[in-house]
């Protein structure tokens, strides 16, 4: 029960991450290669504040989001200068810089040693140590990003969104500044992305920067492109399915010289098939 | 030797293995259109495929790499038929293509490691048959030279090609236009097979390459991808002359980086030069 | 002619497509229904499968089952070339202790799991090692893992290793118990000799990206100030500018703490250049590889400074080792000895403990003296650190001599 608890949690972190992802890729078609850098943001903030200052959880929770807000306000700015193939590239390019920041800057973050010992929130008195109430946090929590989303998404905002996604000159025409609303969502986007930082900072206790990498972003990427694009509840069965694959496959019997290698190449193969057979994802209706 | 000369000899050993890199991939690229995470993986194909015949199984030398260029590119144009193509004419997004060569990508790399364990193995048979040249005040490997050579012959080579044959124009004006080449009466499809070819093939010259210079393992790929990207993009993507200049450049950034700042910020130093050039000079040195 | 054959091709291309069109939105529909309730089923399967296993794990019978060892490596991925070899050497481990009459009387298992060098993996694999399988003990690998997993074992004030390079582990957690070098007794060890031949301006080649490096620096620190920092990107095999660099600063020495599958890299790179600047390093292997001692001129070997442990390779686990994996590098066993070492210090501290009692288990690992160690280690400080038997070498004229 414990393991499926973990999970869980698992699972939450990275349907809040999948579900603002969405909201700049799906809904505004803007391939952005970067999350893991706004994650990573909010959770060193929460890191660094819990272990050396006496700051709680939700303040921690609440700086992140101002730095990931502040930060990817900055480099939307830089990015909407992009269109399309060269946007993802330059993202790309960004996230490896935040991560070098990660790395580099040592006497902030501790570099590669990471920083340990981060503790449960804490809310007027109740002490979320237990994984169970960790993980109705991050329920409550993950429930509330998808109505916030869902709501956006509804909104005449979001329309516009799906506008831009569509054919941005086209809207241009009637008058809409798309860069604003291009930077809108991407902030918005990263300031959740932030949220789900903070928590996986104080649900591991431990952060690092390798949990930061390119590779985390296309990792994110793949939940939204697998669950279907521009569907949220698309979202959350992708990133069900990408978290509960590893785990399913433990239990597959390979020779155990080669098990671990065999389960990639199956977790690869079974990458390839889904797209084949459902290249508009689980729930999908739109292609890009 | 004296050390600026060598410095920027560095520079342009580490260009020219970028550049083998970044040519197949903008081959592929301008012909496809999408971020093939699999292309890395060619290389490191090719270098294997050179260690089981010429070091396993004792075969001669050069005919040993003709075996593994030929076999990265069939494996290439492999997945082209069997995965990227099938998806093509489903009308499947960019992101589909990206998540699919994501899976390939992660299949292929474990099962080179399967068959060939993640230790890391070196192509080359010892040091002291290596000659050593030396021009203008820096010293070079042979097997260095041997890479920029290639690195120049085969810019050459592709530029010929796409200028004067029928062949080459028909890959242009797949990339410039793939739509109106379908209309023009151009089997695309095929065109785009065989562009998998000779990028892959290319790439996989690149990954013998590297490993008679230092070595190969599962896992190289991924990395000379980000590079050989990077260059692709500073040149200007499509452009062939484009691939060689922005491979030298970057060669020469991140040297002169490690040079006057640090190693740590080598990474980082090429993506700020990546985004500096999207921002300045967005179609790349090459404008086109 | 052909102008009219191009149109009609043009028309029958056009026919197709359209057909192509119907075709898939049929298919599409059809898909639809079909391939939701297959993947539906596809995750409720997975719920089912781990939930039944769950269960499964939670009503294990005792006693005569063979004792359960948990073991998180990387066995997949960046850090595959470390985890592949660490799992031979426990496995190695495994098989000599079962044939021996295994425990008591009882046999080990050793249950491994991938985690991929990855911190959420590692997680999981920790979670289901320790609620499915039920392990009474883990093994962990890499540094940030283990920090991961660590508040996992303390909270079940579980006696768990850790192979990590941080040694805050076993300082802030009362349960864990540490293996791997220590890099900052190593460097500090390494930079006080050099210091005492005159060897004065240290160039630091590490790595970044790995947390022994910033051991290493902090041992450095406490010695010296003359240091060059010469760190480069993890994973690059090439030197060259770096190594250009140390000739540039004049520096007397190159502290190297690495990976052996750079060290084969760095001479070579040395040689080519002409950057005859000696190195200290660590374990002799790693140091000068068999295959650099053929091929690189002696004249670049000579003067480098080892921080060995004991003799891995010609001990009798070296020799084992080697002869079940021929195609093995010498320089890559010393993953392989640390697993089996850790295997080792587990069935040595559970001797005459049949309850497997915890408090008892936790005692005995403090107390180890003697276990069977494929690098004469005779077991933990007082700070729960492994205590790794070491010498200074020095390489001349293709020997090692101990400095004394």
């Amino acid at each position: 029960m414990e393991y499926l608890i973990h999970l869980a949690i698992l699972f939450s972190i990275y349907g809040i991450l999948g579900i603002s992802l969405n909201l700049v890729v799906g809904y505004t078609g803007l391939l952005s290669v970067t999350h893991a850098a706004f994650y990573g943001l909010g959770a060193y903030a929460t890191a660094i504040l819990l272990t050396t200052t006496g700051i709680g959880f939700f303040l921690s929770l609440i700086i992140g989001v101002l730095v990931a807000i502040i930060t990817s306000f900055l480099i939307g700015i830089v990015l909407s200068k992009f269109d399309d193939d060269y946007y993802a590239l330059a993202s790309l390019g960004f996230n490896t810089i935040i991560f070098a920041l990660f790395l580099n800057w040592q006497s902030l973050t501790r570099g590669p040693l990471g920083i340990p010992g981060i503790s449960r929130p804490e809310l007027f008195g109740f002490d979320f140590s237990s994984n169970l109430s960790f993980l109705i946090l991050s329920l409550i929590i993950l429930v509330l990003i998808f109505y916030i989303s869902k709501f956006i998404v509804n909104s005449s905002f979001g329309r516009v969104l799906k506008a831009i996604r569509g054919d941005e000159k086209a809207i241009q025409v009637f008058g809409y500044n798309t860069a604003y609303y291009k930077l809108t969502i991407f902030v918005i986007s990263a300031g959740m992305a932030a949220v789900a930082g903070s928590l996986f900072a104080s649900y591991i206790t431990f952060v690092d920067p390798s949990s930061f990498t390119v590779f985390e972003s296309i990792f994110i990427l793949a939940i939204i492109i697998l669950g279907g694009l521009s569907n949220m509840r698309g979202v959350i069965l992708g990133a069900l399915f990408l978290i509960l694959l590893p785990e399913a496959l433990r239990f597959v019997g390979f020779p155990p010289d080669i098990a671990a290698q065999m389960r990639q190449v199956i977790y690869g193969l079974i990458l390839v098939l889904l797209m084949l057979y459902r290249p508009q994802g689980l729930l999908g209706e739109y292609k890009l | 030797m004296d050390i600026i000369p060598q410095l920027v000899l560095n520079s342009i050993i580490a260009g020219s293995i970028y550049a083998l890199i970044a040519l197949g991939f903008n081959l592929i690229y301008g012909a496809t259109k999408f971020f093939n995470l699999s292309h890395g993986v060619m290389a490191a194909i090719g270098g294997y495929t050179v260690f089981y015949f010429a070091k396993t199984l004792g075969w001669n030398l050069p005919l040993s790499i003709v075996v593994g260029v030929l076999l990265a590119g069939l494996i290439g144009y492999a997945l082209d038929k069997l995965v990227y193509f099938p998806l093509r004419k489903r009308k499947a997004s960019n992101m589909v293509l990206l998540v699919a060569s994501l899976g390939l990508f992660t299949a292929i790399q474990a099962i080179i490691a399967i068959l060939f364990t993640s230790q890391f193995q070196t192509l080359s048979q010892n040091i002291s048959g290596q000659r050593i040249y030396e021009i203008l005040g820096g010293v070079i490997t042979q097997t260095q030279l041997t890479i920029l050579i290639s690195a120049l012959v085969i810019t050459v080579g592709l530029v010929l090609l796409l200028k004067y044959t029928m062949f080459g124009k028909a890959i242009k004006a797949v990339s410039d236009d793939e739509e109106v080449a379908k209309i023009v009466g151009i089997n695309t499809n095929k065109i785009i097979s065989y562009v998998f070819f000779i990028g892959s093939a290319i790439a996989g010259l690149g990954g013998i390459l590297v490993g008679f210079d230092t070595g190969i393992e599962p896992t190289m790929g991924f990395a000379l991808l980000l590079k050989g990207v990077i260059a692709a993009i500073i040149g200007g993507v499509g452009s062939i002359y484009g691939a060689l200049i922005g491979a030298f450049l970057l060669g020469f950034v991140e040297n002169f980086g490690i040079w006057q700042i640090s190693g740590e910020w080598k990474d980082a130093i090429a993506f700020i030069l990546l985004i500096l050039f999207l921002i300045f000079r967005p179609r790349g040195i090459m404008n086109k | 002619m052909t102008k009219n054959l191009t149109i009609y091709n043009n028309k029958i291309k056009y026919r197709n497509y359209q057909y192509n069109e119907q075709y898939l939105k049929r298919l599409n529909k059809f898909m639809n229904k079909k391939t939701k309730l297959i993947v539906g089923a596809l995750i409720i399967i997975v719920i089912l499968v781990v939930g039944y296993l769950v269960s499964k794990g939670q009503s294990e019978p005792i006693s005569t089952d063979p004792i359960k060892i948990g073991a998180i490596l990387p066995l997949s991925g960046a850090a595959a070339f470390w985890g592949e070899n660490v799992i031979n050497g426990m496995n190695l481990a495994v098989e000599e202790i079962n044939n021996s009459g295994g425990v008591d009387g009882r046999l080990i298992k050793v249950i491994a799991e991938d985690s991929k060098a990855d911190v959420k993996e590692g997680v999981n694999a920790a979670n289901k090692l320790l609620n499915i399988d039920n392990v009474f003990t883990l093994i962990t690998h890499t540094t940030a893992v283990s920090n991961a997993v660590v508040p996992l074992t303390e909270a079940r004030q579980m006696p768990a290793i850790f192979d990590a390079a941080d040694s805050a582990i076993p300082l802030n957690n009362k349960y864990a118990f540490k293996t791997f070098y220590d890099a900052r007794k190593e460097c500090k060890g390494l930079i006080e000799i050099a210091n005492k031949r005159g060897i004065n301006k240290i160039g630091l080649l590490l790595p970044n990206a790995m947390p022994y490096a910033e051991d290493c620096i902090k041992g450095a620190n406490e010695v010296t100030d003359n240091i060059v920092n010469l760190r480069y990107i993890f994973r690059d095999r090439d030197f060259r500018t770096v190594l250009l660099k140390a000739k540039k600063e004049n520096v007397d020495a190159m502290l190297w703490i690495g990976f052996p599958f750079e060290t084969n890299d760095i001479h070579k790179q040395r040689t080519e250049l002409g950057i005859n600047i000696p190195l200290l390093c660590g374990f002799k292997e790693e140091c000068i590889s068999d295959s650099a001692k053929e091929i690189i001129p002696q004249e670049y070997l000579n003067g480098m400074i080892s921080f060995d442990f004991q003799d891995i390779s010609g001990g009798k686990f070296g020799k084992k080792y080697l002869s079940l994996y021929p195609e093995t590098s010498s320089e890559s066993l010393v993953g392989a000895a640390f697993g089996y070492d850790e295997l080792m210090l587990i069935a040595n501290s559970l001797k005459g403990n049949k309850e497997l009692d915890t408090e008892k288990f936790y005692e005995d690992m403090m107390k180890t003296e003697n276990y069977p160690s494929a690098m004469a280690s005779k077991g933990f400080d007082e700070n729960r650190i492994l205590v790794l038997d070491t010498r200074l070498l020095e390489y001349k004229n293709g020997d090692w001599t101990e400095i004394k």
